[in-house]
């Protein structure tokens, strides 16, 4: 186990290296001038040899660039944003808790309801209520989120004004969960309709095998046998599943945050990308890639020790 | 001489009857009883004509504005006079007007708004009255610039279909190379691909999608001085559809890496070995062949998504550069007037188009990964 963990963290601060590099190189190495790119057209030559100075820019690419900027990004320090004219890493620290407050119960629900339509529909497959489930599913994969997000408002919001149609949940002074609804059915849907999908082939493969059959046979409960046999040993994709779209929940709420004002980590990478506010678009991006390496590493260790098979692979 | 050869029995008179059919006639047949799929094949082959004959079809030129006929509602019938333009972008000149009266040398008419103007007949567009007087409608309304949002609809059908189209075939020749590669060599190469696979898929996709595309952006004019992407598609064509490809071939590479890996293990991959081919010539024309079902699948996804990337690329205002109608820019330009409780219409219709798109995709790639009876998971 503890060679597993190990092996498994080292993994991770090589992807994590990676990362910092594919970003270094996307920025840096391509032709072009960094400074200029990050302070736009009209800049004048003053503050662009300014910031020249200080990305170290006139020293060569490899190794002083390189290695000072990894330097930096490991440190934490993800340099200074035009907009905001403050330090990038405090934007995003300040940012992600609500951005956190979105994406998990989003994820749960999308667990929760997923698993059980899956469930239902293997149990029950080529009925009504499957097929419709799966159209409804590959629907819930076809719309792109910012047209769900769009779609939501127009009818809840406009048609019934039943919600509001954008701010965080602290907007009216108090806490109102109301603002956490539109917002967390359009994240929760995408996982939601895949973890459904994966759910219902695994199930039907599982309820398939014989020894369903002698469970029934010997005249289990058709619940008991769905439930307890049946279900725990399709479960192991869902899990896979599920761990990486919390990863990408968490790092990727990009278009919902933006649709919904929802003040989070992926509204402050989408308004850096109108800006072309550029410290903060590599910040945004190096950091929700950690926390997705981060988030896909602790799963990782919390699978390993449900199951041993993981471990040995 | 047996008898047998001479008399052959009752069942072996039947055998030449059997037709035999390739892998592929099968997979056809199979594929042709989902009705969901046929469903979406025809929808694909639908946007794909209305994508290429846009300018045939479409009612309207999609850039041409009629200001006074800004945030119309759907159906609404236009009431024009056409006359030759004195400079411009086009031939002709629109006067939205509200009533008109030829006389024998001038035609006066009531503009918009109410002020009374006229024009003499040399001025018009050509002496037929239907030519000069028009009453076009607006099937699904025009937008704020008065744009007919139809004819818009369909002309970013051509962009979506074309950029993701060849978006994914760039994702498709990475991905397959690199499976390939790290399927077959496995050890080292093995691991260094998927070290670089999974650095890749550790980004949120979008996010990187736009940084690509944003330092692409600076080589714009030297792409299109090699082939001229942005005169038939619009300008940004080129670094959208690098962005896109250059990032998305994750999934095709996993897929193709993990038919590798069974493949080289089969009796007829070794034949090839124990024959004396090499590398190349067994990964390409022995093994890919075999894998290419898989391929076609994940490559339908991909190209699901691509038109998911391309339509956020553009809602964001870094896909294809205005004025060329996309439905990720027409989206955004609506969503101002829909938080605002006006004109649904501007983002429902190209929100409709996106997800009717990608839907139709979907299912066709899952009707195809039933047929083609590969054993993948979702």
């Amino acid at each position: 186990m503890l060679t597993f963990t190990i092996r498994q963290f080292f993994y991770s601060l090589l992807i994590i290296w990676g990362v910092m590099t594919v970003t270094f190189v996307i920025i840096r190495v391509l032709p072009g001038d960094p400074a200029r790119l990050m302070l736009g057209q009209r800049a004048d030559a003053q503050s662009i040899a300014a910031l020249r100075k200080q990305l170290k820019l006139d020293e060569p690419i490899f190794p002083t660039q390189y290695f000072d900027f990894l330097g930096k990004a490991a440190t934490g320090d993800l340099g200074r944003s035009f907009a905001f004219n403050r330090p990038v890493i405090e934007s995003i620290l300040e940012r992600f808790p609500k951005s956190l407050v979105l994406a998990v119960p989003s994820l749960l629900i999308a667990t929760l309801i997923g698993v059980a339509i899956g469930v239902y529909s293997a149990w029950r497959p080529y009925t009504f209520f499957d097929g419709a489930s799966r159209v409804t599913a590959i629907l819930g994969i076809s719309v792109p989120v910012f047209v769900l997000g769009a779609v939501l408002i127009l009818v809840f919001s406009n048609w019934l004004s039943v919600l509001p149609a954008s701010g965080y949940i602290t907007k009216d002074g108090g806490t109102n969960l109301k603002y956490l609804l539109l917002p967390m059915l359009a994240l929760a849907a995408r996982p939601l309709s895949i973890i459904a999908r994966i759910t219902r082939s695994s199930m039907l493969d599982v309820l398939s095998q014989d020894y369903i059959r002698t469970a029934r046979a010997k005249g289990l409960p058709v619940g008991a046998t769905v439930i307890k046999h049946a279900l725990r040993n399709a479960l192991n994709p869902v899990v896979t599943t599920v761990s990486a779209w919390l990863a990408s929940t968490i790092a990727g709420t990009f278009f919902i945050e933006k649709v919904f004002a929802w003040p989070g980590i992926g509204m402050l990478g989408f308004d850096a990308v109108l800006q072309l506010d550029y410290p903060v678009i590599q910040g945004v991006v190096l950091f929700t890639a950690v926390v997705f390496v981060v988030v896909n590493f602790l799963v990782d260790i919390l699978y390993s020790l449900l199951d041993p098979k993981v471990r040995l692979s | 001489m047996q008898p047998n050869q001479t008399e052959p029995s009752a069942a072996m008179q039947a055998i030449p009857d059997i037709q035999v059919h390739s892998l592929w006639w099968y997979s056809w047949r199979r594929l042709k009883r989902n009705k969901l799929a046929m469903l979406g094949l025809v929808i694909m082959i639908l946007l794909f004509l209305c994508a290429g004959f846009a300018w045939l079809i479409a009612p309207m030129n999609p850039n041409r504005q009629i200001l006074e006929y800004a945030r119309k509602p759907s159906g609404f019938a236009g009431n024009i006079l056409v006359v030759k333009a004195l400079g411009g972008t086009y031939p002709d000149e629109y006067i939205p007007i509200e009533s008109y009266a030829a006389g024998p040398e001038f035609i006066s008419f009531v503009r918009v708004g109410g002020s009374k103007d006229s024009v003499s007949r040399s001025h018009l567009i050509s002496a037929d009255e239907a030519e000069w007087h028009q009453t076009p409608t607006f099937v699904l309304g025009t937008d704020r610039f008065g744009r007919d949002v139809l004819s818009r609809l369909l002309y970013g059908a051509r962009v979506s279909l074309s950029v993701a189209l060849f978006a994914e075939i760039i994702a498709i020749f990475i991905g397959v190379l690199l499976g390939a590669l790290a399927g077959y060599f496995r050890g080292t190469v093995d691991a260094v691909i998927m070290w670089f696979t999974n650095v890749i898929w550790s980004f949120p996709f979008i996010l990187l999608v736009l940084v690509f595309s944003l330092t692409l952006k600076e080589f714009i004019d030297v792409f299109d001085s090699i082939i001229p992407l942005s005169d038939w598609i619009g300008r940004g064509a080129w670094q959208t559809f690098l962005a896109i490809g250059l990032t998305s071939w994750v999934d095709t590479c996993r897929i193709v890496r993990g038919q590798f890996f069974s493949l080289r293990e089969t009796e007829y991959v070794e034949a090839t070995r124990a024959v004396g081919f090499g590398a190349t010539r067994t990964i390409f024309k022995h093994i890919l062949p075999n894998a290419l079902g898989p391929i076609i699948v994940v490559a339908t996804a991909g190209f699901a998504s691509a038109i998911i990337a391309e339509a956020s690329l553009s809602f964001v205002g870094h896909g294809i550069e205005l004025p060329t109608a996309t439905w990720g820019q027409m989206i955004y330009d609506g969503l101002g007037f829909l938080q605002a409780g006006q004109l649904p219409g501007l983002t429902l219709y190209p929100s409709i188009a996106i997800a009717l798109a990608v839907f139709a995709i979907n299912v066709f790639g899952d009707g195809l990964r039933d047929a083609l009876d590969s054993k993948m998971k979702v």
